[in-house]
């Protein structure tokens, strides 16, 4: 899937609820999308992982994200507050965020979209509408979107 | 003989003398003064005729013709008969002689048209002027020149000649001077009787009248007068508090705002200040002032109100009101945080509720991928069965949220177009099922001034629910129509020729997850009619049903006037 080596290929999947974190990791791998998934159980250790501290500090280089699943709702800090740190950021500011909740409140909608989500995605119960769901944001924003190089953080802004 | 005339008329001018000095002679009408009138008018006629011009023996002239018209004029008519009685019976027995006919018949006609001018002048109303009396006099004694044809042996041949110069000069003016003296002097009287009932009328008033009322000084304040009201209510005796000063009565107040000048404002306006009795106790009143004259000076009129007890209802209301307030203020604190606390539920349940629901049928179905070649025919049905209650759950949730969101979503008037919006939802409701012919007919400009929104979700509701329930129907039909007034009571009616329902269970329709139908027949929620209901509500409108087994329902509902939003 990936086009080269070099360029980033991961999935920053946010999620603090490991039933959802399994069931999203089997929906991807059912939708055949073979990148490496990268895991965040709080909004702490998603801006560790994408801004290289902490735990993260010397991170594999093919674990550079091309793709963010967000989930909303995360202990110590949100998913906006994710979202809102990362577009404040030079090397994550045109990163692809799929804010992917349980959620369909206007609030968390328009909010979402406010602070620069690129898309809004209500998990569905149903596994197959859900596996279905991630098939097509798979396919769309791995394959078909164009990023501009600056995306990427091998390259200082 | 001049001499004479002229003393008989100098003894009626002191008959206006005495009237003047016993005034209420000529101004009461009781029996007693009537009577008392008739006799001096008959003495001072009989004094008349003691010291007349004597024309011979038995024929005398005097000025009783004056005294019996002055009679008439001026008292009771009932006076000046009895007056005239005294004259005529003094003149046949005590005089006689000759002239007793003519001197008769004189007191008479002088008496008779004195009464006429006593009732033309009540009648009219007009103060008789000296010309109009001298008229009088001219035809009084005219009449009287006339009695002296019945003297006998035609006498009145010499008589009338010697007594015409003085009868129709001296008598005439001697009754416009008296008469005019008489008019002014009963003037008078009647003023000063007149301002004397006046001032009794106002003592009156101010000695019986329970308010509480003050004469003052205005600009030393020391009090000239006071009403029992006033004493009983302050509690001082009349001499203590005409001693006393209007400031003495005050009761320093802790509010800056009554203290005012010592004898308030003459303006009419009420002067709130406190007044101490003698008790020590401390009213509240409202004291009114006015100017007044009296002796001669302006002094300050007082009416002094007690208000403390209304004072205390006025601030009692207050503190009820600002209670009230408070309370309404808790309430609504409370409601609102009453619908924080749902708002806060409903996004819970959006959220941490589908989570689980989501892992049970994620699961389920990654179970079933895994395992379905090893498993028998009911163990993959209840897998199955897991995962549809799983999702069943899933939509009432959603159900459920939606429901909450109707209830608590600021709702937004503009004007909508009905008809456009019915159109939508029906091609929608096309799409999901190509293959369906249902007949639909939607009126033109159904327009309504309401939340656009809400709408939307009312008929997709009500027109989702007659496509669901015509779906059986040979050739369904849907219909969305209104009455023709554009207004407030405009009825919409959303109807269809599908299985209807049991009108015993109307007053079920409309609550939340309430079913009229298996879940095999007609899948739902048992969400949308009561979805549908509460927009109708927060719109200020009303909606009921109308249906029967297998012919059909019809809808109807009105939107309000949507000027006034209703919270629910």
């Amino acid at each position: 899937m990936n086009k080269s080596t070099s360029e980033p290929s991961a999935i920053l999947l946010v999620e603090d609820n490991p039933d959802d974190e399994e069931l999203t990791i089997a929906a991807l791998k059912n939708s055949g999308i073979t990148n490496r998934v990268v895991v965040a159980r709080d909004g702490r250790e998603a801006l560790d992982f994408l801004f290289r501290q902490g735990i993260f500090a010397l991170r594999d280089i093919t674990t550079e994200p091309r793709l963010v699943l967000l989930d909303l709702k995360l202990p110590t800090i949100s998913g906006m507050e994710v979202l809102m740190a990362l577009r404040a950021h030079n090397e994550t500011r045109f990163l692809p965020v799929v804010v992917l909740t349980t959620s369909n409140q206007e609030e968390d909608i328009l909010g979402s979209y406010k602070l620069g989500a690129n898309s809004f995605i209500r998990k569905p119960v149903g596994f197959a509408k859900f596996s279905e769901a991630i098939k097509q944001l798979g396919r769309y924003w791995l394959l078909l979107n164009e990023l501009p190089a600056q995306t990427s953080s091998a390259c200082p802004a | 003989m001049l001499l004479q005339i002229v003393q008989n008329i100098t003894l009626i001018t002191a008959l206006a003398a005495i009237y003047s000095i016993f005034p209420q002679l000529s101004y009461k009408r009781n029996p007693r003064f009537i009577l008392a009138n008739g006799l001096i008018f008959g003495l001072v006629a009989i004094i008349a005729m003691s010291m007349p011009y004597v024309a011979e023996k038995g024929l005398i002239y005097d000025g009783r013709s004056i005294v019996a018209a002055l009679a008439g004029i001026f008292a009771a008519p009932v006076s000046a008969l009895l007056a005239a009685l005294i004259a005529a019976v003094f003149r046949a027995f005590a005089i006689g002689g000759t002239g007793t006919i003519p001197g008769i018949l004189t007191i008479l006609e002088a008496t008779g048209i004195g009464v006429l001018m006593h009732y033309w002048n009540d009648k009219h109303k007009i103060t008789l002027g000296f010309s109009s009396l001298l008229f009088f006099g001219l035809v009084i004694h005219l009449l009287m020149l006339a009695a002296q044809l019945t003297l006998p042996n035609e006498r009145w041949r010499t008589v009338i000649p010697a007594i015409a110069p003085a009868v129709l000069t001296l008598y005439p003016v001697g009754l416009a001077l008296t008469g005019t003296l008489f008019v002014q002097n009963k003037k008078h009287i009647e003023e000063h009787f007149q301002l004397k009932e006046s001032e009794s009328r106002y003592r009156s008033i101010f000695e019986n009248h329970h308010t509480i009322m003050l004469i003052s000084d205005p600009d030393t304040g020391s009090i000239f007068d006071a009403n029992p009201a006033a004493i009983e209510f302050y509690g001082w005796s009349k001499s203590q508090m005409l001693h006393m000063n209007q400031s003495d009565l005050r009761a320093s107040s802790p509010e800056s705002f009554y203290d005012s000048p010592a004898t308030g404002s003459n303006t009419g306006e009420a002067l709130n200040v406190l007044h101490r009795l003698r008790s020590g106790e401390i009213r509240e009143v409202a004291v009114f002032s006015g100017p007044i004259e009296y002796a001669g000076r302006t002094l300050t009129f007082s009416i002094v109100q007690d208000t403390t007890e209304q004072r205390k209802a006025e601030r009692l209301v207050r503190q009820l009101n600002q209670t009230l307030e408070q309370k309404v203020k808790d309430r609504t604190q409370e409601l609102e945080q009453a619908n924080k606390e749902l708002k806060a539920f409903a996004y819970s349940v959006s959220h941490d509720l589908r989570a689980p629901l989501r892992a049970i049928e994620g699961f389920s179905s990654l179970l079933r991928e895994n395992v379905a070649g090893h498993l028998d025919g009911t163990s993959l049905h209840y897998l199955d069965r897991i995962v549809y209650n799983s999702e069943k759950m899933g939509t009432l949730i959603d159900a459920l949220l939606r429901l909450s969101r109707v209830t608590s979503q600021p709702i937004v008037f503009t004007n909508i177009d009905l008809s456009v919006i019915a159109r939508e939802t029906i091609s929608e409701l096309q799409q999901t099922e190509p293959e369906r012919h249902v007949d639909v007919f939607v009126q033109d400009g159904l327009t309504a001034h309401a939340d656009a929104a809400l709408i939307r979700i009312l008929l997709s509701n009500l027109l989702g629910n007659a496509w669901k329930f015509t779906s059986k129907a040979k050739s369904a039909s849907i219909r969305f129509e209104a009455s023709h007034s554009n207004t407030a009571e405009r009825v919409f009616v959303v109807s269809d020729n599908g299985v209807g329902f049991d009108m015993a269970y109307a007053d079920k329709l409309f609550s939340p997850f309430q079913r009229l139908h298996t879940e095999t027949e007609f899948p739902g929620t048992g969400i949308g009619l009561s979805l549908v209901q509460r927009i109708i509500i927060r719109h200020g409108g009303k909606i009921w049903a109308k249906a029967s087994p297998a012919h059909g329902a019809q809808f109807f509902f009105k939107l309000g006037d949507g000027n006034e939003q209703v919270n629910i």
